[in-house]
Parts: structure tokens; C-alpha cells; sequence
């Protein structure tokens, strides 16, 4: 509970309801990643804290796949990002909530099928926040995409992975 | 996108931790010697009247052209530290001399207890040299050498 004043001076008590927000991507278009940071289709998201001791859990599930078109192995970088204007011009990495994900990289081919699950708790949030994964490729030779896998069930064919979002205030 | 849900509640008692590493973890090279991962370690006490706990944890983990397998077992402190349950262990690794970078996610659902207990992920292997490095990111944004950038351990507990 927390206690505010209104306009006449008179004490107001609210119960603090904790916030959750929780998205679900459909029919993503495969992203193709090269080595510039894109953003991760699905993985933006807003939350409203109620309370600023109150942490965020931050928690997104997609596919990853080799391309098939330009390598034979892949290499990603992955960070989570936040904003208070949508990413227009307050762009800020949060720090200690990044990764390295990857396949092999000695054998002349690895496909590796992967669902990541990308799990932050962060703190210091104020107000409206926007958080967002963004990703690139070590380099150019290590390219690999999202959200599509090439074979399903057993035969050559186009399966498609919803991503999953949950923005949670804990 | 599909908008689902807001201003929900969702667990009791929930409580956090956020480890900031600042140093690699390296799990050990002799079979069968165990390592606590850093950021892992909770003292939970359960919301009365509830019948489960959730214990989810996000580690950044990577072997750099070698061989790694490792067991992760959870454990609790009941006057003493075991596994809650073989069925709760997990493994993972690469072949030889192969690249392993991830970011593990484990969610644990726990039956509850009464009072305060400790818990905690061990790391270990049941083969000699076939460690895993924690927590730092050694190659990163195109360069490799990269010796100073490091991944939080992130763990949430709440009970249901």
C-alpha cells in the first residue's frame, strides 16, 4: 500500500497492484541478422511500475536457426534494451542483461535448432518503461535468423515459432 | 500482437535476486567436485497456504573450444545441503573441442515447505576436464579477446 495526498490535503491510501504484461507474437516474419543490432520481433514491450522498489521481470522465448543462404554456422549477440519514449531517441542497454548464443564453431556445418529463452530481472525502473531485445551476428559469416525453422514434422517445410513476451513487475 | 492481459497479481511472497558477476566462474576440472553457482543461493520462506514454489534462474554459461558436460542439481539446506530431487537434475554440454556459449533459463516447480530453507544450483561434471566458464562473455560485438563484460544471475522465487 502506499499513502498519497489529493488536492484538499486529505490523506489517500491505494493498494499497489503489481503489474503484468504478457504478449504473444503470431506469424513473425523470419529476420535475417546480419552483424548490425536489429530488434527482435515481439520483444517490445511497456510496463507502468506502481512502485519504484518494486524490480521487473523480463522474460521473452524465440527461435533460432542457421541461414541456410549465407553460412554454415551462426553466432548471435543478444541485449536487452530500455526507453521511456519507445526507443525514439532514449535508447539505453541494460547493463549486465546480455548474452552470447551460438552454434559450433569448429565442425564445418552445425545447423543447431535452439528456443532461447532470454530471463532478466532489472531494477531502477520509474514510471513508463519500454524494453526491447536487440541482436546481431558476430560477423557477417555467422548469420542466423528468427522465428522461422525449415523443417517440421519430418519434412523440408516452413514452420513458424510465435514468440512469447511476459513483463512482470516483481 | 496479441494484447492478453494487465493489472494482474501473480504469486506470493516473491522475492528477487539480481547478481552482478564480476568475475569469471569456472567450474572444476576433477570429476565429480561440485561448484555453487554464483547468484544461485536463496533463503525463501513460503506464503502460508500455498502448495508449490517457483524457482527460476537466468545464467549466462560458455566453454570456449574445449569439451564441457555438466550436471546442475538443486538443492536445499535441511540441516545439511542435498539435491531436493534427481528428478530436478538437469544436464548439459558440447562434443569435443567444440564452442558452447548459451544463456541457460531453469524453472524449478517445488513442492512448499514450512519455514525458512536455504537453496541453491550446484555445477559439476562426472568426467575430469569437461568444466564450463559462468557468468563472463568473452567474445562480444564482433571482437574476441573481450575479458570485461559479464551476464547478472537473475532469480526469482514465489510460491502458488
Amino acid at each position: 500500500m502506499s499513502t498519497r495526498f489529493n488536492i484538499f490535503g486529505e490523506v489517500m491510501t491505494f493498494i499497489n497492484q503489481k503489474k503484468i504484461k504478457i504478449f504473444k507474437g503470431e506469424n513473425p516474419t523470419k529476420q535475417l541478422i546480419d552483424d548490425n543490432y536489429t530488434e527482435i520481433s515481439g520483444s517490445r514491450g511497456e510496463i507502468l511500475t506502481s512502485n519504484v522498489v518494486n524490480k521487473i521481470s523480463y522474460k521473452f522465448i524465440y527461435n533460432i536457426q542457421l541461414d541456410y543462404n549465407t553460412g554454415n554456422k551462426w553466432f548471435l549477440h543478444v541485449k536487452l534494451q530500455k526507453s521511456n519514449d519507445n526507443f525514439n531517441s532514449n535508447i539505453n542497454d541494460v547493463q549486465g542483461a546480455s548474452y552470447n548464443i551460438s552454434s559450433n564453431m569448429v565442425a564445418v556445418t552445425d545447423h543447431r535448432y535452439s528456443l532461447s529463452t532470454a530471463f532478466f530481472i532489472i531494477d531502477g525502473l520509474d514510471g513508463t518503461h519500454q524494453l526491447r531485445l536487440v541482436c546481431r551476428a558476430y560477423s557477417n559469416s555467422n548469420k542466423p535468423q528468427l522465428h522461422e525453422s525449415d523443417y517440421f514434422d519430418g519434412v523440408a517445410d516452413t514452420n513458424v515459432f510465435d514468440t512469447s513476451l511476459i513483463i512482470r513487475e516483481v | 500482437m496479441t494484447y492478453l492481459g494487465i493489472n494482474e497479481t501473480y504469486g506470493k511472497n516473491t522475492q528477487t535476486l539480481i547478481t552482478v558477476n564480476t568475475a569469471v566462474q569456472n567450474t572444476s576440472n576433477t570429476a565429480g567436485v561440485y561448484t555453487v553457482i554464483n547468484g544461485s543461493e536463496i533463503t525463501y520462506t513460503p506464503e502460508a497456504n500455498t502448495s508449490k514454489v517457483i524457482y527460476e534462474i537466468g545464467l549466462y554459461a560458455e566453454a570456449i573450444n574445449k569439451t564441457c558436460f555438466q550436471h546442475i542439481a538443486l538443492e536445499h539446506n535441511v540441516s545439511g545441503w542435498t539435491q531436493i530431487s534427481t528428478k530436478f537434475g538437469r544436464n548439459f554440454g558440447g562434443n569435443n573441442s567444440q564452442y558452447f556459449r548459451d544463456y541457460l533459463y531453469f524453472r524449478y516447480i517445488i513442492p512448499s515447505w514450512s519455514g525458512s530453507r536455504q537453496l541453491r544450483l550446484q555445477s559439476g561434471s562426472h568426467i575430469n576436464n569437461y568444466s564450463v566458464s559462468y557468468h563472463q562473455i568473452t567474445d562480444w560485438d564482433g571482437t574476441g579477446s573481450v575479458t570485461d563484460r559479464f551476464c547478472n544471475t537473475s532469480l526469482l522465487v514465489y510460491s502458488v
